[in-house]
């Protein structure tokens, strides 16, 4: 470190002493090697061996998925079983609602309450033109 | 024949030979890496630090050493990449304490107590020290190591031509420096 030659920041100087003007402590070096290997783990640490799996550490994956897929289907029965009945008829009532408008006598008793004066206002609100000759 | 630094390789690829191996390479480059690094970060007690950071990522890293490179190539590799880590944390640091950037490398110097009182290299550390970090290690390793620049190319990964135009750089910024401050 300490050695002279050429130097290249002041070539007109000639040399230039190319000392770092840093030391270090007394055996610092010498010492050095003997402190690191200490530090060095004494067994073979990079052979790593991947322990073997237990029959849980396999299945546990399949096993988490299945509870997952399970706590969707309470979640969803759960909801279901907030909501009121009279609002979600069953499929037979609501067929049996098709069926009666369908017949002849619904629309005869239902077209019997209705007045023709109820008839021409629903059809005045609602924006139809009543003809004259009525 | 074979050289010192192939027989040493080949030992430390024998887990039998491993460890002896590897007390070997600490003595042998121990020193160079330290001044690596010293002239770096510039103070004795973090180049300590970082110079066992090394030895201790080259040891767990030795089967990813595939000897393509030179050793000595490889553990300066692992040098530099340390003390750049550890300087990028100081700068971090200083932002977030807001103080200028020169005033880091400057009060790493001026606290550095391992000194030689020499007052010539004194001002050439604080003249390298003002330099940006590439033309740092470019500098320090042509300038004291005497490295040639095939060498520094391969630790550096940079081109023999821009490590040239780094190092002239370099010079003109450090004589400019010296002769402000005469």
């Amino acid at each position: 470190m300490s050695e002279t030659r050429q130097n290249p920041i002041f070539p007109s100087e000639g040399t230039w002493p190319r000392k770092t003007g840093m030391t270090v402590p007394e055996g610092y070096f010498e010492s050095f090697a003997e402190k690191m290997m200490e530090r060095i783990p004494a067994d073979e640490p990079r052979v790593v061996e991947m322990p073997r799996r237990s029959i849980w550490q396999t299945v546990r994956p399949y096993a988490y998925m299945a509870a997952m897929f399970a706590g969707i289907w309470l979640m969803m029965n759960m909801f279901s079983l907030f909501v009121p009945s009279s609002s979600t008829p069953s499929t037979q009532a609501l067929l049996a609602d098709v069926t009666s408008v369908q017949s002849d006598s619904y629309f005869s008793d239902y077209m019997a309450s209705v007045s023709d004066y109820e008839l021409y206002d629903d059809l005045y609100e609602s924006g139809f033109d009543v003809p004259e000759n009525l | 024949m074979k050289t010192a630094d192939s027989s040493l390789e080949e030992r430390l690829r024998d887990p039998a030979t491993r460890r002896d191996a590897f007390a070997e390479l600490i003595s042998k480059f121990s020193e160079p890496l330290y001044w690596q690094i010293r002239r770096m970060v510039q103070n004795h007690d973090d180049t300590n630090d970082l110079l066992q950071n090394v030895f201790m990522k080259a040891w767990q890293s030795l089967d990813m050493f595939r000897g393509d490179a030179k050793l000595s190539t490889w553990l300066h590799k692992i040098a530099i990449n340390e003390a750049l880590t550890h300087l990028q944390t100081l700068r971090r640091r200083q932002t977030e304490s807001l103080d200028s950037e020169e005033s880091v490398a400057a009060r790493s110097i001026e606290s550095d107590e391992w000194i030689d009182g020499d007052e010539a290299a004194l001002m050439l550390r604080r003249a390298v020290a003002s330099l940006p970090t590439k033309q740092q290690i470019v500098f320090n390793m042509k300038y004291f190591d005497e490295m040639k620049y095939e060498e520094i190319a391969e630790i550096t990964g940079t081109s023999v031509g821009a490590l040239k135009t780094s190092y002239h750089l370099a010079v003109k910024k450090i004589e400019q420096f010296l002769q402000d401050r005469s």
